[in-house]
């Protein structure tokens, strides 16, 4: 047959997109079922809480004490505008962090010249892993290991100002 | 190509011979414009595509959804490119590629020019299809690793890094000692084969040889109306083929199109190249159609 060579490569391709179309629908399904779990399990955690709080409350009253002061809420880092370096791959990265009330609120990246653009979109990653770690010590994109190893620097330094 | 023109300024008229061999000639020149403006505009294209696969393939292996991120981008471009276009994009943009043909040429001014050798040093052809599949095997091996997430260890060794390194003119290899010697084993291949690493070893390379060519993407050679015992397409081959209407092997076919350059009968063709009469203006719309999908890409340096 003509162009027999074409069609048994189309077939096996085509065969690969199936199989992968298969996996994904899977794979978001489960992803989706663990994210359902995540969930209830923490709002039942929270449930929980409301209600030990509410019962050490009501002892307390039974015991004629009055409320505690509530502990001046820390935070790890002071409040304040922080910015740092790092090496990327090409160049000099920089962050501006935003501390309010005691935690990162915000890493805004001022400088990512010498990044390749598609890394560097991959690892921008790092910037909202470390937000929601509250340190640069995160998982780097791989793929991207020069471009997060220079944002991981560069918000490790913005941060070690800020710590307490 | 090579020194040995036999136009005669003071004939106004060229045979169709000369003609022809002029013709190659300004397409190897175009070729070399083409390949080098890739080389310095878009060194990471064929790393970015390679990339998308081991993503791909690292989120398989820890049962995570697949991920629509750049580098799954590009694996796409690059597939749909080549179906549709054959594999221009090893032939003119890919950097490994060029370097490779700048290596390979280099060589041979070297050993004919300064060692005075009559014939070049170059692996024997027999090795060629053996050599081959050995691409097949870092593909699968590489893809294996990135499943496992054992990756990250042999980081060090990559000559891409190295490469990419060099690129972006940092030359601290401190930690990729190994990769640099993998890449001087590579250079020196090339040196002794042409295309050594596109052929052998790139697991792009293998993943593109896979892809169903159409046939009106890939160049073809109509055996009945060749001249009998006429070597002349197989002999400029960088991968060592002689393209049949479907050969087995057609997917090794790099999309260099110097076989059709060199065809005496103008024997191996494709659609655009006899509507647009020679490669040129073909060459020229695919790799601006490529570099416009690279800026999209973010696959430029420049833009």
């Amino acid at each position: 047959m003509r162009f027999r060579n074409f069609f048994t490569k189309l077939i096996n391709v085509l065969l690969l997109a199936g199989v992968l179309f298969y996996y994904q629908s899977v794979a978001v399904q489960r992803a989706e079922a663990v994210e359902a779990n995540r969930a209830a399990v923490a709002e039942a955690e929270a449930y929980n809480d409301a209600i030990r709080l509410e019962n050490e409350a009501a002892e307390r009253a039974a015991r004629g004490e009055t409320e505690p002061e509530p502990e001046p809420d820390a935070g790890l880092y002071v409040d304040g505008v922080y910015e740092g370096e790092g090496t990327g791959y090409g160049g000099v990265i920089r962050v501006r962090v935003t501390v309010s009330g005691g935690a990162v609120t915000d890493i805004e990246v001022t400088e990512h010249g010498g990044e390749d653009p598609a890394y560097y979109m991959l690892a921008e990653a790092v910037v909202d892993n470390a937000i929601a770690a509250q340190s640069a010590d995160v998982d780097g994109a791989s793929g991207a290991t020069f471009s997060s190893a220079g944002l991981r620097q560069a918000i490790a330094q913005a941060l070690e100002q800020a710590v307490r | 190509m090579d020194g040995r023109t036999t136009e005669k300024a003071a004939k106004p008229t060229l045979t169709p011979a000369q003609r022809k061999k002029r013709q190659a000639k300004r397409n190897a020149i175009l070729r070399a414009v083409v390949q080098t403006v890739f080389f310095f505009s878009m060194p990471g294209a064929f790393v970015a595509g390679f990339s998308g696969a081991k993503s791909l393939a690292r989120a398989i292996g820890a049962g995570q959804p697949l991920s629509w991120t750049g580098f799954t981008a590009a694996l796409a471009v690059l597939c749909v490119f080549t179906i549709l276009f054959g594999r221009f994009f090893c032939g003119y943009v890919c950097a490994f590629g060029s370097l490779g043909d700048l290596v390979w040429r280099l060589s041979g001014l070297v050993q004919t020019g300064l060692l005075r050798r009559k014939k070049r040093l170059r692996l024997p052809e027999r090795f060629t299809p053996w050599g081959q599949k050995l691409k097949y095997v870092v593909l699968a091996g590489l893809l294996l690793l990135s499943a496992l997430g054992l990756e990250g260890r042999v980081n060090s060794f990559s000559p891409w890094s190295v490469f990419s390194f060099f690129m972006a003119l940092r030359f601290d290899l401190s930690g990729y000692w190994a990769g640099f010697a993998v890449l001087l084993l590579i250079v020196i291949g090339m040196a002794f084969k042409e295309r050594f690493f596109c052929q052998f070893l790139c697991p792009m390379g293998a993943i593109f040889s896979l892809l169903p060519l159409p046939p009106f993407a890939s160049l073809r050679r109509d055996p009945e109306n060749c001249i009998p015992r006429c070597q002349a397409c197989r002999m400029k081959c960088p991968v060592d083929i002689k393209l049949e209407p479907d050969g087995f092997r057609n997917g090794e076919c790099i999309g260099c199109e110097r076989c059709a350059d060199v065809c005496p009968r103008s024997n191996l063709t494709r659609w655009d190249r006899r509507l647009l009469h020679g490669g040129a203006a073909s060459v020229l719309i695919r790799a601006g159609l490529f570099f416009a999908l690279g800026v999209w890409l973010g696959l430029c340096r420049f833009l």
